[in-house]
């Protein structure tokens, strides 16, 4: 797979790799529009990283990335395996009043607050230190 | 080595994905994050999360497209 979005794929199966996470479905799904050749972008539709042997909590992730290797819309659930909310970092449109990206935590998941972009470098960080806390 | 599946999409079969969120909602994808507002307040369904990731990975691949045309 040519083209500068397949180069972030590579990374994003490296990072999976080494998340501590065990793909629900064994295999990552990943959806590509390519113009000549050339990829010009991507879809993670929605899955899941379980962290069976742990505590069970999961993420599930999906993500849209454009040819500037841009994350354009992503949404990244974190949980406990009972399905209790930890947080989610989402980016999409519909929240004019807080910007594309935000974040859903416990106890007021209906109202999200602003918060910076984040990508799965920084998501699969806080995941190890919470995991390590736990 | 995590396993990839890599399935291949053209803008018009997302397209035509798109048109049927448009007919199920009766709201064109420009407007409609609106389906989904009740009093003014976004509710995040899962058909919400479905549609907005879609139109975004098709504003992605017709961004790209158009810009290698010019």
């Amino acid at each position: 797979m040519g083209g500068q979005p397949g180069g972030l794929l590579a990374l994003a199966e490296q990072l999976i790799e080494g998340s501590g996470g065990h793909l629900e479905q064994d295999v990552l799904t990943v959806e590509a529009v390519e113009d000549e050749g050339t990829v010009v972008a991507l879809q993670v539709p929605r899955q899941r990283l379980d962290y069976y042997g742990r505590d069970g909590s999961y993420l599930s992730f999906g993500m849209v990335v454009d040819a500037d290797l841009e994350l354009v819309s992503y949404r990244f659930h974190y949980a406990r395996s009972s399905g209790e909310l930890v947080w989610r970092e989402d980016k999409h449109q519909g929240h004019e009043e807080l910007g594309p990206a935000h974040v859903h935590l416990p106890g007021a998941e209906d109202q999200p607050c602003p918060t910076a972009e984040v990508d799965l470098e920084v998501v699969f960080d806080r995941i190890r230190d919470d995991q390590a806390a736990r | 080595m995590t396993k990839v599946d890599v399935q291949t999409r053209t803008p018009d079969d997302l397209l035509a994905e798109l048109g049927r969120f448009e007919i199920r909602f009766g709201v064109p994808s420009d407007r409609l994050a609106d389906a989904f507002r009740v009093a003014g307040k976004l509710i995040e369904t899962e058909d919400f999360h479905r549609w907005s990731s879609l139109y975004a990975f098709w504003r992605a691949a017709t961004k790209s497209a158009k810009r290698g045309r010019r």
